[in-house]
């Protein structure tokens, strides 16, 4: 409870607040586009320099590669929960179903963002390397949700078609910003990081705040498609972040990861692009709806995850990484 | 003043989509030129399009080619080809241009 209440009283999760009541009640304020775009550019690199530079300082690379396999494979797999809640819950067609799964098998950057900005703030240690993991995250989903969208389906996709995919997963901005600025991290380490500092980490918390604010109006205008989403789907976007995380904590536990570094795992599993998949889904599944999987990945899941989702997390990741060595250790006797 | 007619398409197309759009009109003899606007927002038959801010993924564009009807008609079929599952319109109507030449 006191974990939830932190995190509801940090200005991050007021900010989004703040908006998300300007949006509702429809108040001119607004955060202008090339702005926001800026403060998605300087966050990510942000997490992604210091990651890189803790990975340099202290980190085991030796642990870094089943982190980021098992990373891979939720990714991979999560689309398969996500695909069935949805034909369960949710009249939803094979390809809007196929494209909402690829969402939530991948990865929100900010929801990351925010994540850390919790921990750090609760003075809860994790993994600098945790960043590469939200990179490996981002893509194998679209992969799964592309085959399950199409399964039965004759004709696959033209060869220009496949290229630009391909473009448009590997290249995609976020994904080279936040593999670049692990790289600079890495590579400058300690030194470039008492260069850097008064940028990356002093002023972080204050323009998350302002990101989230301008989130909060537009997770605000996707409340107008909810009267057409119906209950099952609005379901689905509470529930499948409770499995994506359940997913997550689990190998978190079992790859042995701090408290912190369990926390982020099960944040990212539970967590749902609205930047690279809906980008990648428009050249592969253009018959998809995207007002839908924006609808449930920006004005359900990620304000679920900002508000009780990431204190939930972190709470049962300390609750369970004391019994998961208690374990482990039992099993070593 | 002597005017002259022509055709004017109008193509909106998803912004991912309208390489292929462009790569085909670059690779018209027949066609001089084209012009690309953003789109600010619609509304059709996949809902309303608004800026989104966290994403580009929606946006659209308006791609305008004006050219003579034989040449229009042609690529009309072209493009709608190309659009095979994608949002688009595709409109053509009747201009008239001073120059000629150019078009």
């Amino acid at each position: 409870m006191d974990v939830a209440a932190a995190n509801l009283l940090s200005p991050p999760v007021l900010c989004f607040l703040l908006g998300l009541v300007a949006g509702i009640v429809r108040s001119d304020l607004e955060i202008p586009e090339a702005v926001a775009r800026a403060l998605a550019v300087y966050l990510i690199f942000s997490i992604g320099f210091k990651g890189g530079v803790e990975l340099a300082n202290n980190g085991d690379l030796g642990a870094l590669v089943p982190l980021l396999l098992v990373a891979a494979a939720l990714s991979l797999l999560l689309p398969v929960p996500a695909f069935v809640l949805l034909r369960l819950l949710a009249n939803v067609n094979r390809i809007d179903a196929g494209a909402i799964a690829a969402h939530y098998g991948s990865v929100s950057i900010v929801t990351y963002v925010a994540a850390t900005s919790f921990l750090q703030s609760r003075g809860i240690a994790y993994e600098g390397f945790m960043t590469a993991v939200v990179a490996v995250m981002e893509t194998p989903a679209i992969l799964t949700g592309l085959l399950l969208a199409r399964a039965g389906q004759r004709g696959a996709l033209d060869s220009r078609r496949r290229w630009e995919l391909a473009h448009e997963i590997f290249a995609n901005g976020s994904v080279v910003l936040l593999l670049g600025s692990f790289a600079i991290g890495f590579v400058t380490g300690a030194e470039g990081m008492r260069r850097l500092a008064p940028v990356v980490t002093n002023g972080f918390t204050g323009l998350l705040c302002f990101f989230l604010l301008d989130m909060g109006l537009l997770v605000a205008r996707r409340f107008a498609g909810f009267r057409t989403m119906g209950a099952g789907l609005v379901l689905f976007g509470v529930l499948m972040p409770l499995v994506g995380a359940s997913a997550g904590l689990t190998a978190g536990l079992f790859l042995g990861l701090s408290v912190g570094g369990t926390a982020l795992l099960a944040t990212l599993a539970g967590s749902a692009s609205y930047i690279a998949v809906p980008a990648a889904m428009r050249l592969a599944l253009p018959r998809a709806n995207p007002s839908l999987s924006l609808s449930l990945a920006l004005g359900i899941t990620f304000p679920f995850n900002l508000v009780l989702g990431i204190p939930l997390y972190v709470a049962v990741a300390e609750r369970f990484s004391g019994w998961w060595e208690v374990w482990r250790a039992y099993l070593q006797t | 003043m002597h005017t002259y007619k022509r055709k004017r398409l109008e193509i909106v197309v998803e912004k991912r989509r309208a390489p292929a759009i462009l790569e085909y009109l670059d690779g018209e003899p027949a066609i001089t030129g084209w012009t690309m606007l953003p789109c600010i927002g619609g509304r059709g038959h996949t809902g309303t399009r608004l800026p989104e801010g966290a994403t580009d993924a929606l946006d659209t564009v308006l791609i305008l080619v004006v050219t003579t009807e034989e040449v229009a008609h042609r690529t009309m079929a072209a493009v709608l080809d190309l659009l095979e599952e994608f949002v688009g319109v595709v409109l053509m109507s009747d201009v008239e241009v001073a120059r000629p030449a150019h078009f």
